[in-house]
């Protein structure tokens, strides 16, 4: 009984926990409003993927967003891991609360993995509990969460440690045949997840071997020899379930080359500030009141507000419990006070988290988004090692340096176990529970987060639902919309709804938004009159909507002929439009498709439905 | 015979001191015979050197402050010697009745070297170093390889000043008779002020030694640092106070400066970055090396940045480099004594901190100070010198190589203590020997050449002519620049106009010094006249980037209306022009419409003369096209019908016949009322308040204004900035106050 009970606890605790931080994302599994970000790309790919391989087609190459041009994303961070899980239950419910439900079950995995990894690092297990909930809740979730699902799934670090350990001490042959092959699974998976991700485990791996080798050469070489066999299957069992991904990257590749990331890539912007380590997320309410407080009281303070209200692409916030740690660490240990038997069990875990924490500081130091000093003309700045990383070949394409948050969170969590639990073992049982209790309060107030509703939306489900009973395969032309990726856009840059819409209706959109998109489509859709023409006076600037108001459109004169127009879209085979009718631009698109004979037959919500006979 | 030696060592040092001198600076000691300035064969930079130093020599004879303001150049400005290193027209007083200035400033640099070695050994042998040891290491730093490029910077062969100033500070501390003890007090104050008068950068490497020395006490030996400290109060005090009284003339003249003209400001690096030494500097030596040259050659052919080494040269020669390979060996085998260590332990810190600096505000590796890396970010490695740079007035040096003397100074003295560590216990035999050897690489590795100035036909008959007329009028020649170590104004290289100074003695409209304040060299550039002859003069005016282009059509014709009355107003008589120059012709016809004569024809020069007319100037249009010959220092650009002006300001008025005025204007202050001092040449007349309303005023003034140019200042409590005083501004300027008219009634 007390050992069912130990293992009903952390779960029902993950999931108690899991509801009250996500409680928007459970609201949206049983309502019809919907948040329209970046998480709309991501359902949109894997239901794409889902699609293709019921039709035996190609996963990562689609024809319906972007039109006329075949994209293939396999190099675009295609979720395609979350393929699998599709299988089971999009048959039964769509493709957002699909999605929804995988998102909500990864943060569970997340304290899952994390749970078992320490209990087998002999963590204590209540303590296990609250590292494992540090983990899974990481503030750099709290971002995240908000559209960019590829990156919930941290679990994958906890995974690929305890299949590699398991590897390591098991002394039975199947039992290690079947580790590697987990372990080669799991690395196809992160692969297919999150490029970032994976990049981090190879990086970690590749940087733990070098610390051991270079401080215990006989046993890393012993360790080295005696499992070089099934290292090597786990590579080839990598390899060999990710061939279709390959074989799709290889036509990529030969059909459009590699794409190059010009210069840094921004990734001078998107590298962690120094500032950052110890700045919250916006979206922690208690945080949000504090600073609004205190910048009513000292207007100074204003500056280090826009910081905290605009810090998506350097967050980097472990959690006040990881930093507290850590400055104790580093100020015991500066000062020698630290225990020397702690310090052994920490240390390899603290050099690599250390490891990737100077990573995500970037090509160069920022404080406070400074990354250069003046001096009388000359700019100064203070290069780090990921200038060395940019440099290797293949790795510039690596320039969200921030993003390797989770990797430091992941090892700083065991250094904090090893902390707290040795702290306990010292203390009372009293003493214990106290200390548990005041650090799982900490935890729930530092690292509480609400998701935002700026960006929940009333899709017009009635207008694509009519579409999607239409059978034809004409393209939909969804004002606003957007050509967007990492580095450029064109339209209205957060007119990513027409991707959620084209998930109903099946049919071809006009626009599109990926991770990268190539250049010649950005080039066509420029070159298309009326469609540039709709792209330019629905654009609002590139803002965040969190936290910066739009621009107003600018609504400049329409100077092509009826007939241009019409040549135009009937070469794109648009047959719909769907326009939004509260917007400025709105009567500007109508008066133009009206011309062209489009008659507005439907109404839901905030837009309209317009229609026009086409003849092939 | 023995006996002997040992009675007459001194006797022996300094013949064998004299004659390495006669044989590094026989040319110097052959121009008692033979005087090359009279056929015109010294450097240019040379015979400023003289120039201002024997303007010095003439304060102290008739009495002035010697660093007192002369009109003899930069008319009507003129100039101060505070900041010209012109030190040396102090031993002017001993040798100019006897000698000229430049037979006068040779002895001195050559008979400056022997007191070099001379206080080297002295203070070697104070710090316990062997008698042969300090002798060998006297003679080097004497003749320090740094000197070798600096035959056209004569200032820099003061070197002596390192070893005496710290032979006097160590005696202090270290005698125990009180009258010693003041004698020393005394010195030490003397080559303080001495090395401030001789070589600002001298003076800037003695301040920061002090400051380095007390800070090697404080963190490493804080104890007895502070007890010799509180021993020697009295006498520390006492050389404070004679500083003090010794730099009492030179204050003076300071702060007239600061009051009327303000300090030069060194704008951004200043040309720190290009003159900073190379880590590889440290290896290359001089191409004027007599024997090294072919290595300095290699290092030139190769490397691209090693064939313009000059400023930068920071060699430091074969004996210092031998020491720190020997220190670096013996501490990676872990053979250092500890109490050799000890010893040199304070020099080492103290050399490499300045060893440090000539490396300069950012890292210089084979001429290359930064690589470039993708969107075009460059890495650069700061350097110490960043701070030094931010601290008060230290932007103004600028030339961090320069810094290398200190560093070859304290490298010395560990080399004395190598040296002596090495040799101790040896033999005769091998002490003979390295005596020799010693004395052979000196030669190789320290003897230079002095490169022969070509000689210059000089006109004599034209500035004799000159001299001879006894009226209160300038001169002007062309070639002739306004220069200073940063921008030129006419053509770099003319600077003959010194030389015809000294003889006739009248002001001239032309100048070169190390600084020369922004407004001065602005007003040549501006004055209707000057602009044009300066731009004509220039052979490289495309290329001068301290001339605005954008206007340089306007430049192309003479305004003789407005020339004419700019010769008046500065009473332009003489124009001695060299018919050899490409722009001798355009010269010679714009002189001539402008009433000129030529009177004279001395060789290859041709002297123009023309009487100015008999006008007074006594109001000026602030805003109007004709304001430029009238304004002094601290405008801003013209606006519509007036002129914004700085903290201080100045305006010109000439008179003919010195009598009382009244001083009316129009004017108003800048966002808030400021407090007014206006002065009539450098004296106070009174004290007014100006409002932010444009309003007439009318100021008796007290005095007499002089025949001639008179200044007027106006010195305003305060200045503000647009941008930061008014919302939405983004005028960056300092303003004070707007005038639009400015005039002199006379009193009847």
């Amino acid at each position: 009984m007390k050992k069912k009970l130990r293992f009903i606890l952390p779960i029902f605790v993950f999931l108690f926990i899991n509801l009250i931080f996500n409680f928007s994302l459970w609201g949206e599994l049983f309502g019809n409003r919907i948040m329209v970000s970046d998480n709309i790309v991501t359902e949109y790919l894997i239901e794409t993927s889902y699609q293709n391989i019921l039709q035996f087609k190609n996963p990562f190459v689609t024809k319906s967003i972007l039109y006329p041009f075949t994209t293939n994303f396999s190099l675009n961070d295609p979720n395609t891991a979350y393929v699998l899980p599709f299988f089971i239950f999009r048959p039964l419910i769509n493709s957002h609360k699909s999605l929804l439900i995988i998102i909500l079950f990864g943060f569970f995995l997340n304290n899952f993995f994390m749970y078992l990894l320490l209990r087998k690092l002999k963590i204590d297990q209540y303590l296990s509990i609250l590292v494992s909930l540090i983990f899974g809740f990481t503030p750099f979730l709290s971002h995240r969460v908000l559209g960019h699902y590829a990156y919930i799934s941290i679990y994958f670090f906890p995974l690929v440690f305890i299949a590699l350990k398991k590897l390591f001490e098991s002394n039975k042959t199947i039992e290690r045949f079947i580790f590697c092959l987990v372990l080669g699974l799991c690395m196809a998976t992160v692969l297919l997840s999150n490029f970032y991700y994976f990049f981090t485990i190879v990086l970690g791996l590749l940087f733990s071997a070098g610390y051991w080798f270079f401080t215990d050469r006989k046993e890393f070489l012993k360790l080295l020899s005696r499992n070089v066999t099934y290292l090597f299957l786990s590579i080839i069992s990598a390899i060999f379930f990710l061939i279709p991904w390959i074989l799709s990257v290889y036509n990529l590749i030969k059909t459009q080359g590699l794409v190059k990331t010009p210069g840094f890539g921004g990734s001078i912007t998107l590298s962690s500030d120094l500032a950052s380590f110890i700045t919250p997320s916006e979206f922690n309410p208690l945080y949000n009141i504090i600073f609004n407080k205190i910048t009513s009281i000292v207007p100074l303070f204003v500056k280090y507000q826009y910081f905290f209200l605009n810090s998506l692409e350097r967050f980097s916030y472990p959690g006040i419990i990881i930093v507290l740690i850590y400055l104790t660490v580093t100020i015991l240990k500066i000062f020698n006070r630290f225990p020397q038997k702690l310090w052994q069990l920490i240390k390899p875990y603290f050099i690599v988290s250390s490891f990737f924490y100077i990573l995500m500081l970037g090509p160069f130091l920022k404080i406070f988004n400074r990354w250069f000093i003046n001096l009388d003309g000359v700019s100064v700045v203070l290069p780090l090692p990921f200038l060395l990383l940019h440099y290797i070949p293949g790795l510039s394409t690596i320039r969200a340096t921030a993003r390797f948050t989770p990797a430091f969170v992941f090892f700083a969590c065991i250094v904090t176990a090893y902390v707290i639990n040795f702290v306990l073992t010292r203390i009372s049982k009293k003493k214990q529970i106290i200390l548990l209790v005041c650090l799982f309060v900490i935890f729930f107030f530092d690292q509480f987060y609400t998701i935002s509703q700026k960006m929940v939306e009333n899709a017009p489900v009635k207008i694509y639902q009519y579409l999607k009973n239409q059978n034809d395969q004409k393209t939909v032309l969804d004002v606003p919309f957007t050509v967007r990726d990492g580095f450029n856009y064109i339209g209205f840059v957060h007119g990513i709804l027409p991707m959620y819409g084209q998930l109903i209706h099946g049919k071809p959109i006009i626009g599109g938004y990926l991770a990268r998109v190539p250049e010649e489509v950005f080039i066509g859709y420029k070159n298309m009159r009326f469609i540039n023409y709709i792209a330019k006076i629905i654009d609002k600037g590139n803002y965040n909507p969190y936290s910066e108001k739009p621009k107003e459109p600018n609504i400049i004169p329409f100077a092509i002929t009826s007939s241009l127009v019409l040549q135009e879209l009937n070469s794109l085979n648009v047959k719909y439009i769907i326009l939004k009718n509260n917007e400025k631009y709105t009567p500007a698109i109508s008066s133009i498709i009206s011309k062209v004979d489009f008659k507005k037959i439907m109404n839901d919500g905030v837009y309209d439905l317009y229609e026009r006979k086409f003849i092939d | 015979m023995k006996q002997i030696l040992n009675k007459y060592t001194s006797i022996f040092f300094l013949c064998g001191y004299f004659l390495v001198n006669l044989v590094f600076f026989h040319s110097f000691w052959a121009e008692i015979f033979f005087d090359n300035s009279k056929v015109g064969a010294r450097y240019g930079e040379v015979f400023v050197a003289e120039w201002a130093m024997d303007k010095v020599y003439q304060n102290i004879m008739s009495g002035k402050n010697p660093f007192a303001h002369s009109n003899a150049v930069l008319y009507p400005f003129g100039l101060d010697f505070t900041s010209t290193d012109s030190g040396n027209g102090f031993y002017f007083v001993l040798l100019r009745p006897f000698f000229s200035e430049h037979q006068s400033l040779a002895i001195i640099v050559a008979a400056g070297l022997i007191f070099s070695n001379i206080g080297m050994y002295l203070l070697l042998r104070k710090l316990g170093i062997s008698q042969m040891t300090s002798y060998l290491l006297g003679l080097a730093f004497g003749y320090m390889t740094f000197l070798t490029p600096r035959v056209g910077h004569l200032n820099f062969m003061s070197t002596y000043v390192f070893p005496w100033f710290f032979l006097c500070g160590y005696s202090l501390f270290k005698e125990f008779d009180q009258k010693t003890k003041f004698l020393f007090s005394a010195g030490t104050a003397l080559f303080f002020v001495l090395s401030l008068y001789l070589n600002l950068y001298y003076f800037i490497m003695i301040v920061l030694s002090i400051s380095l020395f007390a800070i090697y006490g404080l963190i490493f030996s804080q104890k007895s640092f502070l007890h010799v400290v509180k021993d020697n109060l009295k006498y520390i005090l006492l050389s404070i106070l004679l500083i003090v009284t010794f730099l009492i003339p030179w204050l003076k003249v300071l702060y007239e400066t600061y009051l009327f003209e303000g300090l030069p400001k060194t704008n951004g690096w200043g040309g720190a970055i290009e003159f900073s030494s190379d880590l590889f500097g440290f290896f290359i030596p001089s191409i004027y090396s007599y024997f090294l040259s072919p290595i300095a050659g290699f290092w030139g052919t190769h490397f691209k940045f090693a064939s313009r080494i000059f400023e930068n040269f920071s060699y430091p020669g074969l004996f210092i480099i031998f020491t720190f390979i020997t220190l670096f060996i013996l501490k990676l085998k872990n053979k250092l004594p500890p109490k050799l260590y000890l010893l040199i332990r304070p020099y080492l810190y103290i050399s490499g901190v300045f060893w440090i600096l000539t490396l300069g505000p950012f890292l210089h590796i084979l001429g290359k100070w930064g690589f470039t890396l993708d969107d075009e970010i460059r890495i650069v490695i700061p350097l110490p010198f960043v701070i030094f740079h931010y601290l008060p007035f230290m932007a103004n040096i600028r030339i961090p190589g320069r810094l290398i003397v200190a560093f070859i100074f304290f490298s010395y003295i560990i080399c004395a203590y190598l040296f002596d560590y090495l040799l101790s216990g040896k033999g005769k035999k091998i002490k003979t020997i390295f005596f020799f050897i010693f004395i052979a690489i000196f030669f190789l590795d320290h003897y230079f050449k002095i490169p022969v100035p070509p000689q210059r036909y000089i006109p004599y008959n034209a500035y004799k002519a000159i001299a001879n007329d006894p009226s209160n009028i300038t001169v002007m020649e062309a070639p002739s620049v306004v220069r200073d170590g940063f921008t030129y104004f006419g053509n770099s290289n003319g600077l003959e106009f010194v030389e015809g100074q000294n003889i006739h003695k009248k002001p001239v409209l032309a100048g070169y010094m190390g600084r020369i304040p922004y407004f001065k060299s602005d007003y040549y550039k501006r004055n209707p006249f000057l602009g044009y002859m300066g731009r004509l003069m220039d052979d490289n005016l495309e290329y001068n980037g301290g001339v605005d282009k954008s206007d340089l059509s306007r430049w192309k014709t003479l305004d003789y209306k407005r020339s004419i009355d700019s010769i008046n107003f500065l009473d332009l008589k003489y124009f001695l022009l060299d018919d050899n120059r490409t722009f001798a012709g355009t010269i010679s016809a714009g002189l001539t419409s402008l009433g000129f004569n030529k009177t004279l024809t001395d060789n290859h020069f041709s002297l123009w003369q023309r009487n100015p007319d008999k006008k007074e100037y006594l109001a000026i249009d602030i805003g109007s096209l004709d304001d430029d010959m009238f304004l002094g220092a601290g405008w801003n650009v013209r606006e519509e019908g007036f002129r914004w002006s700085w903290k201080n300001a100045s305006i010109m008025f000439k008179v003919l016949k010195p009598r009382k005025f009244n001083l009316n204007f129009r004017a108003a202050a800048f966002y808030k009322d400021l407090k007014t001092k206006i002065y009539l040449n450098k004296k106070k007349i009174t004290e007014i308040k100006l409002t932010t309303n444009l309003e007439n005023f009318s100021i008796p003034i007290n005095q007499e204004l002089s025949e001639g140019i008179n200044f007027v200042y106006f010195l305003f409590s305060s200045d503000y900035r647009p941008s930061e005083v008014i919302p939405g501004n983004f005028d960056n300027r300092l303003l004070s106050a707007k005038f639009t008219h400015i005039s002199l009634e006379e009193i009847k």
